[in-house]
């Protein structure tokens, strides 16, 4: 064969590197050291994903991956704990012997006071001396799963031990967990404080929902088929409807929660990121901050909701006892650990508007909330009714506006509804439903979010992490309606039972447009 | 996994020497029907049809038919696909066609869903051979790329593959499992030099800025990819990578069978394995892709230095080549062993004891303080995930053909 092809991507300095293998993701060998070892995201997300990746083979054989947290515990205790982890919570389990045995011996655990600067000296000496033992070059991914409070601190040392530092081309990059600060003040000190000692460049802010296979299929759906883009604007969408709904209260974590809501727990994260991706104009690149660039912008042109239209444009609620999953469930107020005079909600609905030329005139309505009658999360997008319509009396009655879904899970997949005609002489017309489920036509398992950004971060890639002026102008949008839901106290707080879709405040914030949410 | 296949009894769609292909079709189309009504029925959700790709694998004899319907049915697990599986007989030369249809569901995925794929299975006569391309064309799905798989090297050198391929877009082949892997890759290349969507891009004179086009695919090839691995990171190890550009030679030993009686007593023969061509195809798609990415260019033809080793000099300064050494050794035929690189400045090496998943990567430089060494897990890969990961490629594989000149240049004279 003669033929010249087009050439990789630029010749990197490792001219071995690169292929035309599409299972292939260019990591660099380095050391992965997780802050927050002995906590609860650890042992359940992020030792089951490094598992994984490593039984896939895209762990670079020298990494070496080191948890650190207070309590002294020897390498071997780590790893048993570990390994309990990944046989409990692995996509893939039970664990496959020889795989185990190889993550374990590049495992290690160190221990150290994140609040307390002289411990880091020594995690330093103790790393270093991990990396030369396991042969990893001087290539840091630190991951901060630690209680928010001790972000700022733990990156301050980091630097000031000189653990940041990056040379001989060697990296250094942290990840940093959610919460993302409680409100647009804090987020944007947390914002300073970061950038304080680390560039944009090393801070990959995590929102697992991102690494979600069937979230990044969203940009391939969109910007990867021609038939879609031309008719994904104002002209001919009606309106778009992003749900995410849990079937579970508060499970345990009700500290947590009830100072959060969900509103700052899901919505102006993992929702606002939703809504982001599926407005957004095509980026000039498929890179982080050409795909950013445009995130962001979608995110400043949300209207923002004035105090005085807090009680029309949105509903927050709490959860009533009823039946939830076959089972008789309490309300809010009587979950242990909930104070009873709480004003947490459970369940909020906002209609926004996105102030662009794509999407002007076109309501955005999310909702997410828990304990409602199904789990799941997706976006909808409903059509305009065709300009004329040809067919009248009762065959009409049946006609219903073509819908998008785009399910993120459970089955996860792409369904499209249209109008059909009923087989007979008459011009019956019914609604039909087609559908691409990845499950029944993909047999392969797909990955795990944990898996993909772990794998990303180590690649350098950020294009599916929150850059911070996307958090920040997200806190921009949700910060004025969580201060007014506050000083409205309980005026405007709904409840709505168990196990149904929500509080009737939700129902009329979006009849007021004349429009009703889809069933899910 | 368990797999259920639906096959209607007594469906067969030849009438002598023609196939009914719209039957099939509307065969199909039912089957899909009950598949969905009968896992409706049993609670399973609907079987839903998505289709990715065409599978077409000729096959000429039972054992490998039975192997390859086996690893086909892996495959499609993954790759939602239409399999079209033909055999031919090729010592009946009467003018017979004949062909089944199935559709085959697996439990799969995380929920262990139901996956289905069609599968189409052509039995035809060597007096019907030229009645197989056609039918074949007429049941490739639309718009979807079409693939051409050919587990059995007979029909490399018949004109079946050609034909076939002429309206697929790529040519899968499995070189380890050939008996003479470097004649089967020529012919593969040749089949693809030859077709017209390389002809036309060649034409276009802007094939440098295509993506298009026909190509070749060799399992063994995205086997080695763990090895390609393997090597960059070992020249990403403290020291090697200063050493790249200095290279000047690379020695691979690869596990070859036993010695034979008859050199037993020879000096010599205690260090030459027997090979066969298949033996030497693995170390030498490696050393095309080495020498390749170096940008090296060939100097000289293949020698036999001293009895089984084979040689390549290489132009430029400083006496490049590359050297493959067989070694008896408990592993499969032509499985790379040790692979030991050198330059002015150091050495640096990959080892891998027989028959062990793992391995280690070292460097030695002379200003470096200690040595570099780490282990290495190599990923085995088995057929049907060899052919999947290879369906999930470009048809057209810039560095495989780049690597194609120096590999085929070692083939044993
Ligand atoms: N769990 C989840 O599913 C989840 C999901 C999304 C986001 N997150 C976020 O991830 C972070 C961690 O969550 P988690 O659930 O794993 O929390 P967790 O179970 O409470 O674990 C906290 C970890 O931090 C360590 N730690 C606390 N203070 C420390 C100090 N001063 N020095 C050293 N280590 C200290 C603890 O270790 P010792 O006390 O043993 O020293 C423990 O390992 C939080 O920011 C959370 O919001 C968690």
């Amino acid at each position: 064969m003669t033929l010249a092809l087009r050439d990789a991507p630029a010749a990197e300095a490792n001219p071995f590197r690169g292929s035309q293998d599409g299972n292939s993701h260019k990591v660099d060998a380095c050391s992965i050291v997780i802050f927050g070892a002995s906590g609860d995201l650890t042992k359940r997300k992020l030792l089951p994903a490094l598992y994984n990746l490593s039984l896939d083979g895209f762990l670079p054989s020298p990494t070496s991956i080191v948890g650190v947290a207070r309590k002294p515990l020897p390498d071997d205790d780590f790893r048993a704990q570990m390994k309990e982890g990944i046989q409990q919570f692995s996509r893939r389990r039970p664990a496959n012997e020889a795989a185990w045995n190889e993550l374990a011996s590049r495992l290690h655990y160190i221990s150290a006071d994140f609040s307390d600067a002289g411990s880091y000296e020594k995690l330093r000496a103790d790393l270093e001396s991990v990396e030369k033992r396991n042969g990893t070059p001087p290539n840091r991914l630190f991951y901060l799963a630690i209680p928010p409070e001790f972000i700022a601190v733990a990156i301050s040392n980091l630097t000031k031990s000189g653990l940041l530092a990056r040379s001989n081309g060697n990296w250094s990059r942290v990840i940093v967990e959610k919460p993302f600060g409680i409100d647009l003040e804090s987020a944007r000190q947390l914002n300073r404080q970061l950038q304080q000692y680390a560039t944009e460049k090393q801070i990959y802010r995590i929102d697992h929902y991102l690494g979600k296979e069937t979230v990044q299929n969203l940009l391939v759906f969109r910007f990867a088929n021609g038939i879609f883009e031309p008719i994904w604007n104002q002209k001919y969408v009606d309106h778009v409807q992003i749900t995410v709904a849990e079937t579970v209260g508060v499970e345990g974590r009700a500290g947590y929660f009830d100072k959060a809501g969900v509103t700052r727990d899901i919505i102006q994260n993992h929702v606002l990121q939703l809504l982001s991706l599926v407005a957004m104009e095509p980026p000039v690149a498929f890179d982080a901050d050409a795909v950013r660039d445009e995130k962001v912008k979608v995110l400043r042109s949300l209207r923002p909701i004035r105090e005085s239209e807090v009680q029309i444009l949105t509903s927050r609620a709490q959860y009533a006892g009823g039946a939830s999953g076959g089972k008789t469930v309490p309300g809010y107020l009587q979950e242990p650990g909930i104070p009873p005079e709480s004003t947490t909600e459970t369940y909020a609905a906002i209609h926004c508007a996105v102030d662009n030329w794509r999407w002007s005139g076109v309501p955005f309505f999310l909702r997410s909330g828990k304990r409602l009658a199904r789990r799941a999360t997706e976006i909808a997008i409903q059509f305009k009714a065709p300009p004329h319509l040809l067919f009248r009396g009762p065959a009409q009655a049946r006609m219903e506006p073509n819908v998008l879904t785009l399910r993120i899970q459970p089955d996860e997949g792409i369904s499209i509804k249209f109008t059909s005609k009923v087989p007979g002489p008459a011009p019956v017309l019914q609604p039909v439903r087609m559908d691409f489920l990845y499950g029944t036509s993909f047999g392969v398992e797909p990955p795990e979010a944990y898996e993909r950004l772990l794998l990303d971060a180590a690649a350098g890639d950020s294009t599916l992490f929150t850059r911070a002026d996307e958090v920040e102008a997200a806190w921009s949008f949700i910060t004025p309606i969580l201060d007014t839901w506050k000083s409205l106290g309980i005026a405007d707080l709904d409840t709505y039972g168990s196990g149904t879709w929500g509080p009737r405040s939700a129902d009329d914030l979006i009849a007021r447009s004349g429009r009703a949410w889809r069933r899910v | 996994m368990s797999v259920d296949t639906e096959i209607p009894a007594n469906a067969r769609f030849g009438s002598g020497a023609t196939l009914e292909i719209t039957q099939i079709e509307r065969e199909l189309q039912r089957l899909w029907k009950d598949a969905a009504e009968n896992s409706t029925k049993s609670g399973g959700g609907p079987v839903v049809r998505a289709c990715s790709m065409s599978l077409v694998a000729p096959c000429s004899n039972d054992l490998q038919f039975e192997h390859v319907a086996t690893v086909v049915e892996q495959t499609a697990l993954r790759q939602p696909c239409r399999a079209i599986l033909v055999k031919i007989d090729l010592d009946n030369k009467k003018e017979e066609i004949d062909a089944t249809v199935s559709t085959v569901c697996a439990l799969g995925g995380p929920d262990q869903k139901r996956v289905c794929h069609e599968q189409i299975q052509i039995f035809a006569a060597a007096g019907s051979v030229k009645s197989i391309a056609p039918s074949v064309l007429a049941l490739l799905v639309p718009d979807v790329p079409a693939y051409v798989w050919a587990p059995c090297e007979k029909l490399l050198a018949t004109p079946i593959l050609p034909e076939l391929s002429l309206s697929a877009d790529a040519i899968l082949l499995d070189s380890h499992r050939y008996s003479e892997p470097f004649r089967a890759l020529e012919r593969a290349n040749a089949i693809a030099s030859a077709h017209p969507a390389n002809r036309a891009l060649e034409n276009l004179n802007n094939a440098a800025g295509s993506s298009g086009g026909f190509g070749v695919l060799d399992l063994e090839w995205v086997r080695l990819q763990t090895y390609f691995d393997a090597t960059a990171t070992l020249f990403e190890q403290q020291g090697a990578r200063a050493m790249i550009h200095d290279l000047r030679t690379l020695r691979i030993e690869f596990a070859a069978r036993e010695v034979t009686a008859a050199i037993n007593n020879t000096a010599d023969a205690k260090n030459a394995a027997r090979t066969t061509s298949r033996d030497w195809i693995t170390p030498a798609l490696y050393a095309g892709w080495f020498a390749s990415r170096l940008g090296w260019t060939l100097g000289g033809e293949r020698a036999m230095t001293s009895p089984g080793l084979a040689e390549l000099q290489f132009e430029g300064a400083g006496g490049r080549r590359v050297t493959l050494v067989p070694r008896i050794a408990n592993d499969r035929a032509g499985a790379i062993l040790n692979i030991e690189f050198s330059s002015s400045v150091g050495r640096a090496r990959i080892a891998r004891a027989p028959g062990a998943e793992t391995g280690d990567l070292s460097v030695e430089v002379s200003r470096l303080s200690g040595p570099a060494n780490i282990s290495y897990r190599f990923q085995t890969l088995d057929d049907a995930e060899a052919l999947s990961r290879a369906l999930t490629r470009a048809p057209r594989d810039i560095y495989y053909e780049r690597a194609m000149p120096i590999s085929m240049a070692f083939a044993p004279k």
